[in-house]
This record gives structure tokens, C-alpha cells and sequence, in this order.
């Protein structure tokens, strides 16, 4: 069956439905820029002693707890007949959750790092006169985007997947996971030791790029893993997302 | 068209709707009625893909209603009898959400608040239910949507603006529209309507039109008991009785739309066969 592109996605719908989004979503938004921005301001002084690296990572930590709620309106009944009786397309309204919240919350938390970091250094030279620490702006932005993606695909199904209390649901759901994968990794590995396979193991760790290889034959065993982590899931994760919020039906 | 295809839709176990099968045509205002959870707003959901039939389709202007794709959304304009608006004023509004609708007439929209006595500049979540009905209505027409949904539209509305609203969609109804008015406010509307769709337990209990049902049933009043026996439906009232009866004579009479509900609500299977009969059969 065709699909019809120009009947799924327009540009001019998309902007339309981006600035409806912002006439309903700006508070919380301005609220947390400013927020850390204050915050990163005050720790970029040098007569403080917070990380302004470590509010980034708090900043976008609020944002995953943003996007528990991206979904939020579609739960009330009425809330969610003004978002589906919008003439935009299904995929327009899942993208601009989706942009809105992934890229474009990131977008303003990188802004209002620099912006604060780069006004709290001004002020610690010219006004304050101390100089000596280190108070530069992260240079990871490509892994803290990815680690970020990762937590907001899996927060963002969370969102869709439980009616209430998604963000406590979909932390629960991430720590069973984890003690999931950890427990099925240490009976691996126990059960390898106990068959001899453990000869062929390669624990390698390279100065440059840390541990290369773990099962056998394998010497990227962990960029398998982060690749699996960081793009298989995330975008299996959104796959998921876009199917639960198609079928959603008004609250009955 | 709006046409509804062995549609079967329930809530959890309970099943309201059970091959439901029938059609809206445009250039007609309908009236949806129907006693309280008879499905009238479930109805209008299922229209607008809000809600996902189980079974069968529900087609509008030809296309899916489940799927709630865009060219649907853009001729379909449906004001709940609950709803939200953002906390924004009327323009404000009209700026963000007119791009939307190809066909959107700004002076309409103006010139209808102006009819409805609102401003452009007040702010739709301060507005009482009644003016935001008002503006919904003002907007959904400039829309210029070919299919206008409305639940219970009168409810909130003052004495004025019931008749407004009344020589608006009078005014707006053309041979590429269709409007369906979900109402248990018959008295109010009964002179707009053109075609009368009858609703109980998700089963549509009859749908003509106006005109059909004034030819073929005559309605009237008589002294004592006085062949109120010979009648389709009956009902005391105080000196005799008011009945329902074939239209013998062919000249349309006035419909009373509250006996007719109460008339089908209990013998509407008698009542279409009397609509179903040639006009021939009742001469002489």
C-alpha cells in the first residue's frame, strides 16, 4: 500500500502544531531553564564549589522527569479530544512530542549551560577577579545526548505504557531490568567458569577506549553493547511509543 | 457522506453498539437524540475516531475514521459537551489554530463573535461555559468543515443565544455539509432539524426525514377516548388524548418531536411500517 508522505508530514503543519505546543508548554519549560540557570550561574562563580557539568547531568535528569509527562493531556478526556481533533496527522503529533521533548529540551539545556556558565566565568574575571579554576562547559555532548536518548526513549514509552504515576513505574521497570540483566550476565559468566570456557575470554582494556572484549571471539563486545543500548533500544523503544499512541483512544 | 458499516463497539464486556448500520448525507442537519447512555456521544466519538469501533467501519468522506487522518480532521469539526480550550485569547487562538483548516474564513469568524456578542481579545479559559460554546461554535463554522459535529450544543446557552445559534446553523447548512446535533433538548432545536435519527441501547431505532415523518404521521389531540385504540401511540393528556396516527389527507402536519420521541422510544417498529408504506395505501 502507498504511503502518502505529503499527507503524513507537511513542514507548515508541523511549525503550526511546535507553536501550539509552546503556547501550552512554555511555563514549565522557562521554569527549568531558569532554574538551572540560576544554579549553573552560581556554580560557575569560583566562590562556589558545585560542578557545573554535574547540573548539566541534574538538568537533564529533570528533563527525563519532563518527558514522564509528555502524554500527560491525552489521559483527560478532554484535554486529549482538543490534541486528536487537531487536523494533523498522527505522525505530526507523535514527532513533535517526540523533537519537543528530546530535542528540544536538550537543545535548552546545552543554551542555558553555556549561557549561565559563560556569564557566571564573566563575572568570576571581571567582577570577582578569581581565576585558576576549572569551570569549562562539558565537551561530551554527543555521549550525554546519547545517554539522554536512551533514558528518554525509555521514559517516553513509560509515559504511554502507564496511565499514572509513569515516571515511579517506568524507574521500577529500569532497575528490574537492570538487576535482570546483571543476575542472566553473572550466570553466564558462572557458568563459563565452570565449563572451562573461561580461557577464551578477552578481558582487554585499551587506555584509549576502555574495555574492548568480554565473551569469546569477540574483541568489541562493548561497542556491541552500546550500540545496542544506545540505538537498537532507543529507536525499538519509539517504534513502541508510536504504535500505543496511534491506537489510544479517548478516556471512555 | 458519513456512513456507518455493521459498526460494533462496547464498553469493557458490555456491548453498546452491535452492527450498527447507517448514513448521514450532507446538506442535512440531523438530530441525534436519544435518552440519557442511549450512545448518542459515543456515537459522535466513534464519527470522529476518538473511539476505535471493535468491529466494522465508520466511514467519513470516505475515509477511516479510526485512522484520524488529516483531511478527515481538516472537514470535520466536532464541539464536545465538555471540552478544553488553552489559557489564550480568542485571536490567539484563531492564529494558531486556523493554519490548520484549508478553508478557514477569518471575516466569518469575526463577524460571527460579533453576532455572538464576543470579544476577540478575551481569554478562553476566563470565558463561562456558555461563551466558550459560543466561540467554539463561531469557530467551527468559520472553519467552513464539511462535517459539524455538536454534543448537546444548547446546553449553557442563554435564551438569546439558543435562538443565534439556531439562524446560524440554519444560515451555514449547504449541499456540501453535513451537521449532526446530539441533543435531549428537542423543544429547542426542533425547528432546524431536517432529518431525525432516533437512538436507544446503541440501536438506531429509526432515521428520516422531517419532511417524511410530517407526510405520513399526522399528530393531534382528541376529546375523551374517542378512537385513541385506532392509533399507532397514545398518551393521556388532561380531557383526552394526544395520538399519533397514519397521514391519511398527504398534507404535512406539525410534528410534535417530543410525542414522536416517546412514540418511538416504545413502538418504533409500527411507526416504520407506517413510514414505509406507499402514500397510496392511506387515500380515501
Amino acid at each position: 500500500m502507498a504511503i502518502n508522505l505529503k499527507a503524513r508530514f507537511s513542514v507548515r503543519r508541523m511549525v503550526g502544531l511546535g507553536r501550539l505546543a509552546l503556547a501550552d508548554e512554555w511555563r514549565p519549560f522557562l521554569w527549568i531553564g531558569m532554574i538551572f540557570f540560576v544554579l549553573t550561574f552560581l556554580s560557575s562563580l569560583t566562590v562556589f564549589r558545585f560542578s557545573p557539568d554535574f547540573l548539566f547531568k541534574l538538568m537533564l535528569l529533570a528533563g527525563i522527569m519532563f518527558v514522564s509527562r509528555a502524554f500527560a493531556d491525552i489521559r483527560q478526556k478532554e484535554r486529549g479530544t482538543y490534541v486528536f481533533m487537531i487536523p494533523a496527522s498522527v505522525e505530526e503529533k507523535f514527532l513533535i512530542r517526540l523533537l519537543g521533548t528530546l530535542v528540544g529540551f536538550y537543545l535548552l539545556s546545552v543554551l542555558v549551560f553555556y549561557l549561565a556558565a559563560g556569564a557566571g566565568n564573566f563575572v568570576s574575571y571581571y567582577l570577582l577577579d578569581q581565576v585558576g579554576l576549572d569551570r569549562q562547559p562539558p565537551t561530551d555532548l554527543l555521549d550525554s545526548f546519547a545517554v539522554f536518548t536512551f533514558f528518554h526513549a525509555l521514559f517516553f514509552a513509560g509515559a504511554l505504557l502507564f496511565r499514572k504515576n509513569n515516571f515511579f513505574k517506568t524507574t521500577l521497570v529500569l532497575i528490574a531490568g537492570f538487576f535482570v540483566l546483571l543476575f542472566s550476565a553473572g550466570h553466564y559468566l558462572k557458568s563459563s567458569f565452570m565449563h572451562g570456557r573461561h580461557q577464551q575470554f578477552q578481558f582487554y582494556f585499551d587506555m584509549e577506549d576502555g574495555w574492548q572484549g568480554l565473551f569469546p571471539g569477540s574483541s568489541s563486545t562493548f561497542t556491541l553493547i552500546k550500540w545496542f543500548l544506545l540505538v537498537i533500544v532507543p529507536l525499538s523503544l519509539y517504534g513502541l511509543s508510536y504504535l500505543l499512541f496511534k491506537n489510544t483512544q479517548i478516556k471512555k | 457522506m458519513i456512513s456507518l458499516e455493521d459498526l460494533s463497539f462496547g464498553y469493557g464486556h458490555q456491548m453498546l453498539f452491535s452492527g450498527l448500520n447507517t448514513e448521514f448525507e450532507f446538506g442535512r442537519i440531523y438530530g441525534l437524540l436519544g435518552k440519557n447512555g442511549a450512545g448518542k456521544t459515543t456515537l459522535l466519538n466513534l464519527v470522529c475516531g476518538l473511539l476505535r469501533a471493535e468491529t466494522g467501519i465508520c466511514r467519513v468522506l470516505d475515509m477511516d475514521a479510526r485512522k484520524r487522518d488529516q483531511r478527515m480532521l481538516q472537514d470535520l469539526f466536532f464541539i464536545p459537551e465538555s471540552f478544553y480550550l488553552p489559557p489564550i485569547s480568542i485571536e490567539r487562538y484563531r492564529q494558531l489554530h486556523a493554519p490548520f483548516y484549508a478553508s478557514f474564513d477569518s471575516g466569518e469568524f469575526y463577524s460571527h463573535l460579533q453576532e455572538l456578542e464576543l470579544d476577540r481579545k478575551q481569554v478562553l479559559n476566563t470565558l463561562s461555559y456558555g461563551l466558550t460554546k459560543r466561540f467554539l461554535l463561531a469557530f467551527g463554522l468559520a472553519t467552513r468543515s464539511r462535517v459539524l459535529l455538536l454534543d448537546e450544543p444548547t446546553n449553557g446557552l442563554d435564551i438569546p443565544s439558543k435562538r443565534i445559534f439556531r439562524r446560524l446553523l440554519a444560515s451555514s447548512i449547504n449541499e456540501n455539509r453535513v451537521f449532526i446535533i446530539a441533543t435531549h433538548q428537542i423543544k429547542e432545536m426542533d425547528t432546524i432539524f431536517d432529518n431525525l435519527v432516533f437512538i436507544d441501547h446503541g440501536r438506531i431505532l429509526l432515521n428520516r426525514s422531517l419532511s417524511e415523518i410530517s407526510e405520513k404521521l399526522s399528530f393531534r389531540n382528541i376529546a375523551g377516548a374517542e378512537s385513541a385504540e385506532g392509533a399507532v401511540y397514545h398518551e393521556a393528556i388532561p380531557g383526552g388524548y394526544s395520538i399519533i396516527e397514519a397521514n391519511r389527507s398527504g398534507d404535512p402536519g406539525v410534528v410534535d418531536l417530543e410525542f414522536l420521541f416517546n412514540a418511538v422510544m416504545e413502538r418504533s417498529e409500527e411507526l416504520i411500517d407506517i413510514l414505509d408504506s406507499k402514500q397510496e395505501a392511506y387515500g380515501d
